[in-house]
């Protein structure tokens, strides 16, 4: 296919929506999803005489992520006024950072088919949101300005990216981090979390970069792939032909597959930067740093490192259960509660996260099976009170019913038949039972010790270990 | 307008022979940094205030011109 | 009419009585109001005059005395305010075609501040539009007139401010001071002002031209006045990110130190800078404001020749600087959430250029084109980044000087007020002009405007005392032992006559 004689070349940039509780510079409050227009302050609406004054609160949050991104935090950084007119942008320009961002260089890893990525960051820094437009027919349009001054992380990746896919587990990434640090929710259908990608081409070994164009509008991860995908493919075919990349913006349409340029006059913009003089410079302390890198939480570059090597899982369990803070932190309490790590993920991924449809929920305290509860079943299953098979049935009912494994096994008289005197009585019986297959069996017919075990099972209502009743009738049939 | 434009100039010029390497942009005349805020909600505005200077309004909004974010057929909202 | 005489009165003679039970605010407010109905049609001091809501507040500062409440140190104090602050409920417009019927939902910090302290606002006073002018000829409700000579201009761009206390319209007012905004139209209304240390009072409700360089500041007849009034307005405020933590100074008392004995200034250094003394300067003003500095030196001052070398930079600076900021302060007036909008548009494009185009006078419309070409792509270092370092050189030379004298003295303006059109007169002494004010707003130095003469043909001379950062109270020190030693302050200028009409644009 034509595309792959170019090499893509793709550059990120991620808005996270700080969830601090009021906005940036002004007092109203930052949540999401009340009535418009009713989270606004003069501040926020641009009202004439009205000034910023800056969140303590954004300002941590964007310290502890370009830490944990490992980046450079500038201990001494101003705020820069970006000019251009639009309805949601209340004061005419949008205070941003301009050439002293409060977070430089940095990182964000992941694994790519299994191997580990890097992708080098530019610059993180703080800035505040738009309002929205809201399109009505008949040639007007509404604005609400309760997202205006919402706090944001710009995160400005290197054009390192080589792959729709990879972009978009580099995303995943950015959402995966954003959450560990509880700074943001990642939520990309709600726009918590936004992504514009730059994509050029250029032929493979070529050393100067193509033309970029600007994608918008991919709010999930399936459109960060399909759109720069498309992209990659428009552009192939434009330069197969001879003909030159735009260098344009394009806004991405999910519904119909495809990106549409945005009228070029929107393209070239004289931002018209300059310090913001209403906010004197940033001054991040020694002791303000320490404390933001001692409040970092297990990154999950780092989790998914320690379920690999020293719990022992696979790379593609260890990144299920890393995917979401919220699995991992259950996975980490099964474990401390004794459950063995391999058989505690198992759980978790097949039979747990199978009843849940967000996987987010198990954070929220009040899940059927709590981590404990679970480890006391592993427990129960390992230790051969009960068999495997009926602890899935077990599992179920605990799940249904909330009560505790220990519990319906000792109500149910569930618990597994070991008492090898009362296994061998019943395997006695079901061997007397059954002479013609027993003599098949010793003619030369193994397979056959599949229907006693199962007879036995039968007999001792399903309580019998297995293993134990394998053992019996092997004796029992071969002697 | 030209003659305004000309003073502009004129000002650059007159600043360019100055010497001013050695000394760092005065961007505040305040000796001291951005003072924070506790991240603390107050009262937003009531939405009748909040709308109350609005030039042409509908139901709870402020209302514009339609925006047209592209040519041919395109997405509603920019995210 | 059983009220006062308050031609003339002072803030503290008002505030004292109230406090006093000697006299009543009602009768007071009620006095002002009246003679703002005959006197301010030949002046245009007031663009709204809020007659209901001043008699109310008056009428709560007698309740609370009344009561044995503690009615305020401004206790019935009637005060204009330059409609560049935000006020809640009542029009604020910066006398701009664009703001007209913006009706703000909340308050400004120093317009709170002054009622909390008992002030009785008056109502809304003229100004040059966004603040941009030197002579209340920019206003969209008209020029106000200078209350001694109505063919003369009173200055700008508070003029209004200082107009109405010239003619006892109101016993102290609001003003900003950008690039001499106060002190020019107090030495040409022969009041004093101040324009205080940047960051001293809160900017926040205050309409932004420059923000760097704005400073919102007092009016009063007489120097205490003004440090009353500026104890109250000054102060830090969670509100504004460039306001001072610093407490506020004691500052009527340090203007009776400056009233204490026959030396009143013992000990203390007045430098002048020779850059402020060139030729070009009106025969008169200069005569003056030597007189003063003698007068100064009899009252104990050393007199000390200090420099301010780069003084020549700071007309380029401060346009530079004012320019680019004003293009950016005023981006939000688009017609969206208040103000004007142009009637029917049909696109974007012609809601944003159309309600400019008709909202914004020609001087905003200049600084603003200005503006934003300063601030273009590919060009800040050169320009806007430049102006900055020269300003830090400015400062610089501010806080050399300071090691040498106390303050600085000089001319406020090289000229008296002009007539009405006459500005564009002489190149040299519209440069002057700026020239004298513009270098205390790049530093961010205190500068107290006082008036120190008057011509022959009766026009006020005034002169400004430039103090050290925080340095307040040296410029009330210096101007309080100068006032007490002179009568300039006591002169009045005569009542409008009763027939003489302004034309008012609406």
């Amino acid at each position: 296919m034509s595309a792959d004689k170019y090499e893509v070349v793709i550059g990120l940039e991620v808005h996270a929506q700080l969830s601090t509780q009021s906005k940036i510079f002004s007092w109203s409050s930052a949540a999401f999803g009340a009535d418009p227009n009713t989270h606004t302050d003069p501040v926020c609406l641009g009202l004439p005489g009205t000034l910023p004054v800056l969140n303590g609160a954004a300002v941590e949050s964007a310290v502890r992520l370009g830490l944990a991104a490992g980046c450079k935090i500038r201990q001494r950084c101003r705020f820069a006024r970006k000019h251009y007119f639009y309805p949601d942008l209340p004061k005419g320009f949008q205070i941003s950072q301009f050439d002293e961002p409060i977070c430089e260089g940095g990182a964000i890893t992941f694994r790519l088919h299994g191997e580990r990525r890097s992708i080098r960051l530019v610059r993180i820094h703080l800035e505040e949101d738009a309002g929205k437009n809201l399109h009505a027919a008949a040639g007007v349009s509404f604005v609400d300005y309760n997202r205006a001054g919402v706090p944001l992380c710009e995160i400005v990746s290197e054009p390192d990216i080589r792959s729709a896919e990879e972009a978009s587990e580099y995303v995943r990434a950015v959402r995966a981090l954003v959450r560990y640090l509880g700074i943001c929710d990642g939520n990309m259908e709600e726009g918590s979390l936004r992504c514009d990608a730059n994509v050029s081409l250029r032929l493979r070994g070529a050393a100067a970069y193509g033309t970029k164009t600007e994608l918008k509008n991919m709010n999930s991860f399936k459109n960060v792939r399909d759109a720069i995908e498309s992209e990659v493919k428009r552009q192939a075919v434009l330069l197969d032909r001879g003909e030159r990349v735009v260098q344009e913006t394009r806004l991405w349409d999910a519904a119909r597959g495809m990106s549409a340029a945005m009228r070029s006059k929107e393209q070239a913009h004289d931002y018209r930067y300059f310090p913001e003089p209403d906010l004197p410079p940033l001054v991040v302390s020694d002791v303000e740093l320490e404390k933001a890198r001692a409040s970092l939480p297990e990154l999950p570059e780092d989790r998914f490192e320690r379920y690999t090597t020293s719990s022992g899982l696979s790379p593609q369990d260890a990144g299920v259960l890393v995917a979401e803070k919220e699995v991992a932190a259950y996975f980490d309490a099964a474990v401390l509660a004794g459950a063995p790590p391999k058989r505690a993920a198992n759980w978790l991924i097949n039979e747990v996260l199978a009843r849940v449809d967000d996987p987010r929920k198990l954070g929220a305290g009040d899940t059927a099976v709590p981590p404990a509860a679970l480890a006391e079943l592993i427990g129960l299953i390992e230790s051969g009170k009960i068999s495997g098979k009926l602890g899935k049935d077990v599992f179920t009912r605990m799940w249904t019913e909330r009560r505790r494994a220990a519990e319906i096994v000792a109500a149910e008289g569930l618990a597994q038949v070991s008492d090898t005197g009362a296994i061998e009585e019943a395997c006695r019986k079901v061997v007397a039972a059954n002479p013609d297959e027993a003599a098949r069996f010793r003619a030369g017919s193994p397979k056959l010790i599949g229907f006693f075990v199962g007879a036995v099972m039968k007999e001792t209502g399903g309580k019998a270990n297995p293993k134990t009743v394998n053992e019996i009738l092997q004796r029992l049939l071969t002697s | 307008m030209t003659t305004d434009l000309d003073a502009i100039l004129g000002y650059v010029a007159a600043l360019k022979d100055l010497d001013t390497s050695a000394v760092e942009p005065m961007t505040h005349a305040v000796p001291f940094d951005c003072p924070l805020r506790p991240d603390q909600v107050g009262t937003s505005l009531p939405i009748e205030e909040a709308l109350q200077n609005a030039p042409r309004r509908e139901a709870s909004f402020f209302q514009v011109p339609r925006i047209v974010p592209v040519t041919g057929g395109a997405p509603e909202d920019e995210a | 009419m059983s009220h006062p005489d308050v031609r003339g009165l002072s803030i503290a003679a008002i505030a004292d009585g109230v406090r006093a039970g000697k006299l009543r605010a009602r009768d007071v407010t009620e006095a002002y109001l009246d003679r703002i109905g005959r006197l301010d049609r030949a002046l245009n001091c007031y663009v709204l005059v809020d007659a209901e809501g001043a008699r109310r507040r008056a009428d709560a500062v007698d309740a609370a005395r009344a009561a044995g409440r503690d009615p305020g140190a401004l206790a019935g104090v009637p005060i204009g305010i330059k409609d560049i602050f935000v006020t809640r409920g009542i029009e604020t417009t910066c006398a701009s075609k664009i703001l007209r019927g913006f009706i703000p939902p909340f308050e400004s910090t120093v317009t709170q501040r002054l009622a909390d302290a008992g002030a009785v606002s008056l109502g809304k006073i003229n100004m040059d539009e966004f603040a941009m002018g030197s002579s209340n000829e920019n206003s969209s409700r008209g020029p106000v007139r200078n209350p001694w000579s109505l063919a003369h201009v009173p200055g700008g761009s508070s003029g209004g401010s200082a107009a109405a206390v010239a003619a006892s319209l109101c016993a102290g007012a609001t003003g900003t001071d950008t690039g001499g905004s106060i002190r020019q139209p107090a030495s040409l209304c022969g009041v004093a002002g101040m324009k205080p240390t940047y960051g001293r009072v809160s900017r926040y409700g205050v309409i932004a031209f420059a923000s760097s360089l704005d400073h919102p500041g007092p009016f009063g007849r007489t120097i205490e006045d003004v440090a009353a009034l500026l104890e109250v307005m000054a102060g830090a405020d969670p509100l504004d990110a460039t306001s001072i933590p610093a407490p506020v100074g004691r500052y009527r008392d340090a203007c009776r130190a400056g009233q204490a004995g026959k030396e009143g200034l013992q000990g203390v250094r007045v430098g002048i800078p020779d850059e402020y003394f060139q030729p070009g300067m009106d025969a008169e003003v200069e005569a003056a404001v030597r007189a003063a500095l003698d007068e100064l030196a009899r009252a104990g001052a050393k007199v000390v020749p200090v420099s301010l070398p780069h003084t020549k930079y700071a007309i380029a600076t401060y346009y530079l600087i004012c320019t680019a900021e004003a293009s950016s302060n005023l981006a939000r007036y688009d017609g969206v959430r208040f103000g004007h909008r142009t009637k029917d548009p049909r696109t974007l494009e012609e809601l944003y250029a159309r309600t400019r185009g008709e909202g914004f006078g020609l001087e905003p419309k200049r600084r603003i084109m200005l503006g934003t070409y300063v601030l273009r792509a590919g060009y800040y270092e050169a320009y806007y980044g430049k102006a900055l370092r020269v300003r830090r050189k400015i400062a610089d030379d501010f806080t050399a000087a300071f090691t040498k004298c106390d303050a600085i003295v000089t001319p406020t303006s090289p000229i008296p007020a002009f007539r009405f059109g006459e500005r564009m007169g002489d190149p040299l002494q519209m440069y002057l002009a700026d020239v004298m004010t513009v270098a205390p707003n790049l530093a961010g130095v205190p500068a107290l405007a006082q008036g120190c003469g008057f011509t022959r043909s009766g026009l006020p001379i005034g002169l400004q005392i430039i103090g050290p950062p925080l340095g307040e109270e040296a410029c009330f020190r210096i101007g309080a032992a100068y006032e007490a030693r002179t009568e300039w302050h006591r002169r009045l200028p005569p009542d409008p006559a009763a027939g003489a009409a302004t034309e008012v644009a609406s």
